[in-house]
């Protein structure tokens, strides 16, 4: 291992050490966009419909809100898209594939559209519909749910959105002092 | 008694071009003094006898790390990695491969050039460092004195074995050691936990520690400030000749575990060793990746040596010393001194061994939800300790002697706290109930006494022998009641302060945590004040061979509740400044 790893880490460091905490380290992954919009990468496995499917489906799994920004700013759908790009195997993106279609089922079943043409709560009503089958994992719409959200989990809470902002970690950097708290 | 006229030849080669001390005996080169080991122990020697003129070479098992080349410190974040960390170990976790050496939840990599046996029922996790400054790179740097009863339970309980010394013996090496280290604390007059004059400043608590402080004295118990070798100023060791400026205060990266860069806690290799190279580079010599095989000794029978491996061409050296000084970390030593057959009149080298009952447990402070995470996350775990609070409970009857001290440990994480893959939903709510248990989860965990008993030793296996031919260690540890006891009533302190605290999905453990996980093995080398039944005396020496010394914890009479490395360095320094003394008045 570590070549990628280490080089970052070097990065990392001498970012650190500049204090132009704002940068990061070039995204090594093809396609993966550098921007912080998300509008159009350069896609390597979706389709720009799915992939337009993807990023709506994991923004309303993990929302802008008042906190924090979510999976969109977060260009989840990107790594997501990059990830079963370079999959070993055919059978995840067959399953990403077949999830997204039968959303799009879903979606016509609840509102006469596809997906992207539903209105914003129509389309909440198609998660809603399919993520009552998180305790059913066994059928598909179920099964779909679970891997749609829990690479959206993985990929939000990884992203640097997810851990500084949302989770607001402030460790493994350079710390002038620590200021601690005081009780009221 | 080992001879070795062949190798001898290729030692005096390797030592010809270095003109150190003069010879006594022979052409070579003999030194003052060899030491084995360069943890916190070797190193501590080291400085001392360094410092007051000696020419002193130290042998390590494991390579000399490059400060920011072989070590990674902080991880990159995961976002940095453009696999996320799926594809690969992170920095750290390669360097503890290469460096560290377990098998356990910190260390699971065996060393498979250098193993060790068990009986099958009773397994044995030993945590080995192989690096210029052995397990210093990452202890715990909790530095906590023994009290004065600390050092003669037998005389109080019946049980295990009282030290040939006092606390006021030690108390000036205690000093020493905590000046040279730097350690953070506070004044607290706490019936455990001896006060030091020189403390650098506590480091401010975090919510959590608040909160857990309130809730330990709810059931009353007391919490106090933890005391570690945490520089919270920038720092030079008041007296000391190694450093030409301060060394930088902790950054509170919080990640100590992974190393520190900028050596803000002590470790023997970056404030000791490396230092003396720098200083002294005419006294001192460093032999990375040389394996002691086996302490050498004379017809008269004193040690005047050791051979070792040289781990890098796989040949066999040979260095002549006039004193000899073992600091392998407990288990090595005790080893080095079965292999080489000296210094056991006593029949005791090898008993008397001991670990600290540890357990882990843990729960969340849905209180905690409400802290403010700006402040970031101190110097790593948390900033209160628990000690040992039967000394407020006199009229307690307890089915155990002896006792333990709680460290609480509250750390910020990068990943939720709490798994969201275990969360149901979605959405805003979704999101908002990852981030409420952010920050939430406390851990507490334990070092408990434990006493010394047939149940618990080591010899050597001679039916396995380590890639360098070399006979291994058995080890034999097996708990008893008192254990068991103790930790029982562990578990149940931890319930009450976890109640106390309004805790949530409390996750206690149904045994300790597996043998060897403390980390903290001591004894099986022990000092006492009768020959007959002990290895050492009370300044570390070997009753029977005089010129040579134990400063590791193997030396330990008894292991307390306390972390060991502070006595280490206290009594190693001790021993070195005796041993100065016997060479003044020729006595070695």
């Amino acid at each position: 291992m570590g070549k990628k790893n280490k080089s970052s880490n070097v990065t990392r460091r001498t970012i650190l050490k500049s204090t132009a905490s704002a940068l990061v380290a070039a995204p090594l992954l093809a396609g993966t966009p550098p921007a912080q919009n998300a509008s159009a990468p350069r896609l390597r496995f979706f389709t720009p419909d799915e992939f337009a499917m993807v990023d709506e489906l994991t923004e309303i799994i993990i929302p802008t809100d008042d906190h924090s920004p979510g999976a969109r700013a977060a260009q989840v759908a990107a790594y997501i898209d990059a990830h079963l790009a370079e999959a070993f195997t055919d059978e995840s993106r067959q399953q990403w594939r077949a999830g997204l279609q039968l959303i799009d089922t879903v979606a016509r079943e609840l509102s006469g559209k596809p997906f992207l043409q539903a209105s914003a709560a129509q389309q909440l009503a198609v998660v809603t519909r399919i993520a009552q089958g998180e305790r059913t994992p066994n059928q598909p719409a179920g099964a779909f749910f679970v891997q749609l959200k829990q690479q959206t989990i993985h990929v939000y809470y990884t992203s640097k959105i997810g851990i500084q902002q949302e989770m607001e970690y402030k460790g493994n950097v350079y710390l002038k002092e620590y200021v601690g708290e005081s009780l009221p | 008694m080992f001879q070795s006229k062949t190798k001898a030849s290729t030692a005096k080669k390797s030592l010809a071009t270095k003109s150190k001390a003069p010879a006594v005996q022979s052409s070579a080169p003999v030194y003052d003094a060899v030491i084995i080991g360069s943890g916190a122990a070797g190193g501590t020697a080291a400085q001392v006898l360094v410092e007051a003129g000696l020419n002193v070479v130290m042998l390590e098992a494991g390579p000399l790390r490059k400060n920011m080349v072989d070590f990674s410190y902080h991880d990159p974040f995961p976002y940095e990695d453009p696999y996320r960390g799926s594809k690969s170990e992170s920095p750290s976790d390669e360097m503890r491969k290469k460096y560290i050496f377990g098998p356990n939840a910190y260390a699971p990599w065996p060393n498979p050039d250098e193993p060790y046996t068990t009986p099958k029922d009773t397994p044995f996790e030993w945590m080995r460092a192989r690096n210029v400054g052995g397990r210093t790179m990452f202890w715990g740097r909790f530095a906590n004195r023994y009290n004065e009863a600390d050092f003669k339970m037998r005389s109080r309980d019946g049980m295990g074995l009282d030290w040939p010394i006092e606390y006021k013996d030690i108390a000036p090496y205690y000093d020493k050691a905590e000046i040279f280290m730097g350690v953070c604390g506070a004044k607290e007059n706490h019936p455990d936990l001896p006060d030091a004059d020189n403390f650098l400043p506590p480091v401010a608590l975090k919510c959590s520690d608040h909160l857990l402080w309130k809730a330990a004295e709810k059931i009353g118990i007391r919490a106090m400030r933890v005391r570690r070798a945490m520089l919270t100023k920038s720092y030079r060791p008041p007296g000391s000749s190694l450093f030409d400026k301060d060394i930088a205060q902790c950054h509170y990266c919080a990640d100590c575990d992974s190393g520190c860069e900028t050596h803000s806690f002590y470790n023997s290799a970056f404030r000791q060793v490396v230092p003396l190279m720098t200083k002294y580079p005419k006294r001192f010599t460093l032999i990375p990746n040389a394996m002691a095989r086996v302490v050498t000794v004379n017809k008269k029978g004193l040690a005047d040596g050791v051979a070792y491996i040289d781990k890098t061409t796989g040949q066999e050296r040979e260095i002549k010393a006039r004193t000899v000084l073992l600091g392998c970390g407990t288990l090595e030593t005790t080893r080095l001194l079965l292999l080489s057959n000296i210094a056991n009149s006593s029949g005791q080298i090898g008993k008397n061994f001991m670990e600290h009952l540890d357990l882990a447990a843990q729960a969340y402070l849905p209180d905690l939800s409400f802290a403010d995470r700006e402040a970031g996350d101190g110097i790593g775990g948390s900033h209160i300790i628990i000690p040992w609070f039967g000394y407020f409970r006199p009229n307690e009857k307890r089915d155990f002697v002896r006792g333990f001290q709680i460290e609480p440990s509250v750390r910020q994480r990068m990943r939720p706290d709490k798994n969201p893959k275990q969360m149901a939903g979605f959405g805003q709510d979704f999101k908002k109930e990852v981030r409420r248990w952010q920050g939430t989860r406390v851990s507490l965990a334990c070092h408990g006494e434990m006493l010394p008993s047939p149940n618990k030793f080591v010899e050597i296996d001679n039916t396995t022998k380590d890639k360098w031919g070399i006979p291994v260690l058995k080890i034999h540890y097996k708990w008893d009641d008192n254990d068991l006891n103790m930790f029982k009533y562990a578990r149940r302190s931890y319930e009450e302060i976890f109640a106390a605290a309004k805790a949530v999905d409390v996750r206690l453990p149904k045994n300790p945590d597996p043998a060897g996980h403390s980390i903290h093995e001591m004894g099986t080398a022990h000092m006492g004040s009768d020959p007959k039944t002990s290895v050492l005396n009370k300044f570390n020496q070997s009753w029977d061979v005089k010129n040579l010394f134990v400063l590791d914890a193997a030396a330990f009479s008894s292991g307390t509740h306390k972390n060991p490395t502070l006595m280490i360095m206290a009594l190693s320094w001790r021993a070195a400044e005796y041993l100065l003394d016997e060479m003044k008045k020729k006595n070695l």
